[in-house]
C-alpha cells in the first residue's frame, strides 16, 4: 500500500477535484504533500500518505492549526497545512 | 575516560530518553561540548556488572535528516567512527505507545552497523491504550534484542543494564543483519564516488556524507569542495533522496510492526480532550497569562527568604574577615572584590531555581508544545517563532538561560531575533536598582483607592520592556535577510505527569550553567571593579585621607561615620571616580551626574551592583540599609544649580536607562558562545546603549 503511493508526491498537477488540501476538506486520508521539505519532515515524525488526518482547531490570527494525523497531535503553520493533500 | 566503553543513548523526542539517562546515571552526569558548536552532550559514568563505561546522551531527533542543529550533532557522532564521542554501542528507546511512528532513525542506525539494543519504553502504559506488543517478533525481524522497560515503574531497567553488559562484552552478537532500505543504483555510484575522499567502508556512512558534506567537517574542506562538484555534476538533490529513503525506511518496518503489535486504531487519549480547553483560543490564552502570573508571582515571593539568606550569609562573612584579618589591602579584596563579586552571581540562584522549576514542570507535562502552538503566528509577526517565547519568560528571571534556550528554535534568523531582544526584557537584577529608585520618587499613594502608585510604575518598566523587545524584534526582522526555511511542524505530546527526578536535574543543570557561565565573568568584573575602585593616582588618594580626617575632627564625628565619609571620598579619588567624571559630560543631557556616573560604570558586573555603588558613593556603606542610601538620596544637592539631585526627572530618567542598557557582560558573553562571534554580542550591544541613551534623554528633557 506504501510502495503504491510512493511517487505520488511529485504530482501535484494531476490533481483532481478529489484532492484537497486540509483547510478546505477538515477530514480524509492524506494522498501527497505539495512540498519535499514538508513531505520530509513530517514524514520522519510517522505522517505519511495513507494516514488519517484530521484539522482539529485552528487559530490563525495568533497561533497555528492543531491537526490530529496518524494518530498524533500536531502544530502546523498555513502554509504547512496547506500542503497536506487528502482524499 | 577514553579507556571507557563508549555506549550512547538515542531516539525520538519524548521517547522518554532524558528519563532513562537520569534514571540509571543517578547524579554523576558531567556535559562535555561539542567542538565548534554549541551543543551540550550530557555523559556520565556507569558502572556495570563487568563494564565501566561512559553513557552518552544523544540530543532527540527523528532522523538523520533533521532540521535544527542540535539534532545534526546525532548523525555527525554516529556518521564518523573516529569522532571523539563516537560509541561502541547504542541503546535505543522508543515510546512503545508510539513504536510504528519512531523506528526511522533506529533502521537508520542499524544500517551504519553499530552493535544496538531497543529498549521499549512507556510499556507500562500499553494496556491503558489498548495495545499489546509482542517483543520477540520485533526481536527477530529487527535481529535486535528488545526489552520493553519503563522509566517511571522502573520495570525492565535491571534487565537492560544486563543485555548493556553483555553488549560491551561481545559487541559483534549485537550488530543487526536487517536492512531497511536498498539505495538506487544512482546513489550508490554516488557513494561510492565519495568513499575515495572518506575512506569509508560503510556504505550509508557515504551516503550521509553526500547528504551532509558541508556540515561534516571531520572531512577535509578540499575534500569536501570535492564532493560538492561531484554531487552538483550528478545533480544530486538531497532533499529527494531524503523523502525516497524515508518512505522506503517506512515501507519495510511498518509491516514487521504490524505484525508484532495490535491496537485498537481509533482509540484517542484524553489529550485530545485537555486540549479543548488549553488550546482554544480564548480560554487557553487565558490558561497562559494566568500561569505565566503565577510564575511570576512564585518567582518573587518563593525566593525571597533564600536571597536574604544569601545576602546575610554574604554580610556575615564579610564582616567577619573584616573583624578577624588585619586591615590591609588583602582584607579589602576579599571582602569587597571577591566575596561582593561571589554575592552577585549566588543571590540569584533562588530565582533561576524556582523558574526553571516551574518550567520544566511545564515543558515536562507536555504544556510548553502548546503555547508554541498558541502563539507561533503572534511571534511570528515580529520575526520570532513560537518558542521564542518561552526564552522571553525566562528572560523575567535571567537574560542568560534564556539565550541559551534559544538553540531550539531551527531558523538562524529567528533564533538571532530572539537572543538579540531577549535582555531588553526586565530581569531580576533590575529589580533592585527599579525598588530603589521608585520609592525615592514616586509616592505610595493609591489610585481608585486600591492600586498603589509605586506598584503601578514598577508594571509600567516591565511592560516597556516588553514593548522594547517587541518593537527591536520588528526592525530586525527587517533588516536581516535570510534564505533559510522558517518552519513549525511541531509533534504536540500527550500530556503526562512530570516526574520529579527529571525537573530537579534540569533545575540543577541550569543552576550551575548560570553559576559558571555567569559567575566567571562576575567574579572577574568584579575583581577589576575593586582595582579600579581602591586604587587612584597616588596624590589625590593621599590628599582624600588627609582632607576626610581633619573633617572628621572638625565635624566631630563617630568613627562609623568617619570611615564611611572616608570610604566615599576614596572612590571619588579612585580612578573609578575618574572615570566617572570622565564621562560626565556624554551623560549630563540624561540629568546624570558623575556619581551617577560610577555606578552605571559598576553596574556593567551586574545591574544590581548599582545599590551597592550609591550606598558607598553617599558613605552609608556600614549601614547597608535601603533606607539610609535613599535618605542620602534625597538629602542630595547638586553643587552648581543648588538643587535635589535625584529630582523626578532625574530618577526617571535613570529608571528608563536601566530598562533598556545592555549592561550584563555575562550575557554578552553568552551571546558570543551561542552566536560563534563577536559581531552580534557588538550588534546588541550597540543599539541596547542607544536605546537607553536616547530614551533616557528624552524622558530628562520631557520632564525637566
Amino acid at each position: 500500500m506504501f510502495r503504491l503511493h510512493l511517487n505520488k508526491y511529485i504530482w501535484p498537477q494531476r490533481e483532481s477535484i478529489m484532492h484537497h488540501c486540509i483547510l478546505d476538506k477538515t477530514e480524509g486520508v492524506l494522498s501527497h504533500f505539495k512540498d519535499d521539505f514538508i513531505a520530509q519532515r513530517m514524514m520522519s515524525m510517522g505522517v505519511l500518505p495513507g494516514a488519517k488526518v484530521k484539522l482539529i482547531r485552528a487559530n490563525p490570527r495568533i497561533g497555528a492549526y492543531y491537526i490530529l494525523a496518524s494518530n498524533r497531535h500536531f502544530a502546523m503553520r498555513k502554509e504547512e497545512a496547506e500542503s497536506l493533500i487528502i482524499v | 575516560m577514553t579507556q571507557k566503553i563508549k555506549l550512547a543513548l538515542c531516539g525520538n523526542p519524548n521517547s522518554g530518553k532524558s528519563s532513562l539517562f537520569n534514571k540509571i546515571t543517578g547524579q554523576r552526569q558531567k556535559v562535555a561540548n561539542y567542538p565548534g558548536v554549541t551543543v551540550d552532550l550530557k555523559y556520565a559514568a556507569l558502572k556495570l556488572a563487568h563494564h565501566q563505561i561512559q553513557l552518552l546522551d544523544l540530543p532527540g531527533t527523528y532522523s538523520f535528516y533533521p532540521s535544527t542543529q542540535d539534532e545534526l550533532i546525532v548523525s555527525k557522532v554516529l556518521a564518523n567512527p573516529k569522532d571523539e564521542n563516537f560509541p561502541q554501542g547504542i541503546v535505543y528507546i522508543c515510546d512503545s505507545t508510539k513504536i510504528d511512528k519512531q523506528l526511522l532513525l533506529l533502521s537508520q542506525i542499524l544500517e551504519l552497523k553499530i552493535p544496538c539494543i531497543l529498549a521499549l519504553n512507556m510499556s507500562d502504559l500499553l494496556e491503558r491504550d489498548r495495545i499489546t506488543l509482542d517483543e520477540k517478533i520485533l526481536s527477530s525481524k529487527l535481529d535486535l534484542e528488545v526489552i520493553k522497560i519503563s522509566t517511571r515503574t522502573g520495570l525492565g531497567i535491571d534487565q537492560l543494564l544486563l543485555a548493556m553488559d553483555r553488549m560491551c562484552s561481545s559487541p559483534l552478537d549485537f550488530i543487526s543483519k536487517a536492512t531497511f532500505f536498498k539505495p538506487p543504483a544512482k546513489l550508490i555510484e554516488i557513494a561510492e564516488f565519495i568513499r575515495k575522499s572518506t575512506g569509508f567502508e560503510n556504505l550509508y556512512q557515504n551516503i550521509l556524507v553526500a547528504h551532509h558534506y558541508q556540515s561534516y567537517h571531520f572531512i577535509s574542506a578540499a575534500d569536501r569542495i570535492n564532493v560538492g562538484q561531484q554531487l552538483d555534476q550528478k545533480k544530486f538533490n538531497s532533499l529527494d533522496y531524503q523523502v525516497k529513503e524515508t518512505m522506503a525506511r517506512f515501507d519495510t518496518f511498518q509491516p514487521v510492526v504490524r505484525e508484532a503489535i495490535q491496537q485498537d486504531p481509533d482509540h484517542i487519549n484524553n489529550s485530545a480532550q485537555i486540549d479543548q480547553y488549553l488550546t482554544h483560543p480564548i480560554f487557553g490564552v487565558v490558561v497562559f497569562l494566568v500561569i505565566m502570573l503565577f510564575i511570576f508571582q512564585s518567582i518573587f515571593a518563593w525566593s525571597t527568604i533564600p536571597m536574604d539568606w544569601i545576602e546575610g550569609g554574604f554580610a556575615a562573612a564579610g564582616r567577619f574577615i573584616q573583624s578577624t584579618l588585619p586591615d590591609s589591602m588583602l582584607t579589602s579584596l576579599l571582602t569587597e572584590g571577591i566575596l561582593a563579586g561571589l554575592g552577585g552571581v549566588l543571590i540569584f540562584i533562588p530565582q533561576i531555581a524556582v523558574l526553571f522549576f516551574l518550567i520544566s514542570i511545564l515543558e515536562q507535562s507536555g504544556y510548553m508544545a502548546r503555547v508554541v502552538y498558541l502563539f507561533d503566528r503572534f511571534m511570528q509577526r515580529f520575526g520570532m517563532n513560537g518558542k521564542s517565547l518561552l526564552a522571553m519568560v525566562s528572560s523575567t528571571a535571567c537574560a542568560i538561560p534564556a539565550v541559551m534556550s534559544t538553540r531550539t528554535i531551527p531558523n538562524w534568523k529567528e533564533r538571532i531575533i530572539t537572543i538579540m531582544v531577549a535582555p531588553l526584557i526586565s530581569c531580576s537584577a533590575r529589580i533592585p536598582v527599579y525598588i530603589i529608585l521608585i520609592a525615592l520618587v514616586v509616592p505610595a499613594t493609591k489610585i481608585f483607592g486600591f492600586l498603589n502608585l509605586q506598584g503601578l510604575v514598577f508594571f509600567g518598566l516591565y511592560g516597556l520592556g516588553i514593548l522594547a523587545a517587541l518593537i527591536s524584534a520588528l526592525v530586525f526582522k527587517h533588516i536581516l535577510k535570510s534564505e533559510e526555511r522558517s518552519f513549525l511542524m511541531l509533534e504536540l505530546p500527550d500530556y503526562k505527569m512530570p516526574s520529579l527526578r527529571n525537573v530537579l536535574h534540569v533545575v540543577k543543570d541550569k543552576v550551575f550553567t548560570f553559576v559558571w557561565e555567569a559567575g566567571r565573568i562576575i567574579m572577574f568584573i568584579s575583581i577589576i571593579l575593586w582595582v579600579l575602585s581602591s586604587f587612584g593616582p597616588a596624590q589625590k588618594m593621599s590628599d582624600a585621607v588627609a582632607n576626610t580626617a581633619s573633617i572628621s575632627i572638625a565635624e566631630n564625628l563617630s568613627p562609623e561615620q568617619a570611615a564611611d565619609l572616608l570610604a566615599s571620598k576614596k572612590l571619588e579619588a579612585s580612578y573609578a571616580g575618574h572615570l566617572g567624571k570622565f564621562i560626565e559630560p556624554a551623560i549630563e543631557p540624561l540629568g546624570f551626574d558623575w556619581k551617577i556616573g560610577i555606578a552605571l560604570i559598576t553596574s556593567f558586573a551586574a545591574r544590581e551592583v548599582f545599590v551597592g555603588t550609591m550606598a558607598t558613593i553617599y558613605n552609608v556603606g556600614s549601614t547597608e540599609n535601603d533606607f539610609a542610601i535613599r535618605k542620602q538620596m534625597d538629602a542630595e544637592v547638586n553643587p552648581n544649580t543648588g538643587q535635589k539631585t535625584f529630582t523626578f526627572a532625574v530618577s526617571m530618567s535613570l529608571l528608563i536607562f536601566y530598562v533598556f542598557a545592555m549592561q550584563c557582560m555575562s550575557t554578552l558573553a553568552v551571546v558570543r558562545k551561542e552566536t560563534h562571534s563577536w559581531k552580534w554580542p557588538l550588534i546588541q550591544f550597540i543599539f541596547m546603549t542607544l536605546l537607553a541613551y536616547f530614551g533616557s534623554m528624552f524622558t530628562y528633557q520631557i520632564l525637566s
